[in-house]
């Protein structure tokens, strides 16, 4: 891992001085605090609209906040995540900047471990400060929910999200530009999203591990969770040393 | 608005519950404008009104797109 804690540094600092970092945590934190909102208000705002129409919609609880919040995470979470990782490599070897990088004394190995965790911590920061916002909301328009159970439900979201990133990361590695890099993330976020609606195998899929969210941060009876989380633990895995194996041996 | 029973009820504590999202919301909008607009920013496609377009008009999405996808890092 010749370079690794230098080229972690750098990353670190590249997210943060490019942006992507504080913006991906704004995008969170927006969506952390809107989901309560969403959840609270939205049988309201539906009243208002079909004011004409006699329309019976259920009163919101704690379990439409943690709902909402999953299913935005689903979808503009995945979306950021794929943003993110779609340049990380692939627009390195586009600039010219990854070979500068790689004739100085770092391995290609620490070079693409430095890359993921950079992206790593920026996603983390992101469910670190919307699982705050999400909490606080909550808690101030519905009632608090334990500190554990939505803590261990922020990490089974991130490992899902952490699954996206290291797939985009995977096409970013594949190919020399951005854009079919997303387009692989794409691909695979279609076919991760058709599986997740199998019965049995769903739960082996980033986004089967919603309803474990789900369950965690209610406080939810959860079982026989141990092996889609190994699953999709592996994912990430396989997934990067795929990368790892493209990238060694890669024409820069 | 105690006689409109579906109204929503704009008390203060809610305006203060709204009023950061609101405050994110614009302020990604404007902070992408802003960004967009510098001189010696490029972004893909090098087609700067297309960009405005898509981040006044596509919602959230539109910001989220252009500040980790539209801009070209010098």
């Amino acid at each position: 891992m010749r370079g690794f804690a230098v080229l972690l540094n750098k990353e670190i600092a590249e997210q943060w001085r490019t942006g992507r970092l504080p913006v991906v945590a704004v995008i969170f934190l927006l969506f952390g605090l809107a989901s309560p909102v969403l959840a609270k208000y939205t049988p309201d705002i539906v009243k208002l609209a079909a004011s004409s129409i006699d329309i019976h919609v259920p009163t919101p609880t704690i379990k439409d906040a943690v709902a909402e919040l999953i299913k935005n995470l689903s979808q503009v979470g995945v979306l950021a995540a794929i943003l993110l990782a779609m340049g990380s490599v692939a627009g390195e070897k586009e600039s010219g900047t990854a070979a500068f990088v790689l004739v100085k004394p770092v391995s290609r190995f620490a070079f693409l471990a430095a890359k993921f965790s950079g992206l790593a911590v920026t996603m983390a920061a992101a469910v670190l400060i919307c699982g705050l916002a999400a909490y606080l909301y909550t808690d101030l328009l519905f009632a608090p929910l334990t500190v554990l159970g939505f803590g261990a439900a922020c990490l089974v979201i991130l490992l899902g999200l952490l699954e996206i990133v290291a797939v985009t990361f995977l096409g970013s590695t594949l190919v020399r530009s951005s854009i079919p890099a997303a387009g692989i993330g794409i691909v695979a976020l279609v076919v991760a999203g058709v599986v997740s609606s199998l019965p049995n195998v769903g739960r082996f899929t980033p986004f089967g591990l919603n309803e474990l969210a789900s369950d965690l941060a209610l406080q939810q009876t959860a079982t026989g969770w141990d092996w889609p989380l190994i699953v999709n633990a592996g994912f990430v895995v396989v997934a990067l040393a795929a990368s790892w194996l493209v990238f060694r041996r890669q024409e820069i | 608005m105690g006689s409109l029973p579906l109204a929503i009820q704009l008390s203060t504590s809610l305006l203060l519950i709204l009023l950061p999202l609101v405050v994110i919301e614009l302020g990604l909008v404007v902070f992408s404008l802003v960004d967009l607009f510098k001189p010696e920013r490029r972004v893909i496609g090098d087609n700067k009104l297309v960009w405005a377009l898509i981040i006044v008009l596509v919602g959230t999405i539109g910001p989220i797109v252009y500040l980790l996808a539209g801009r070209k890092q010098n």
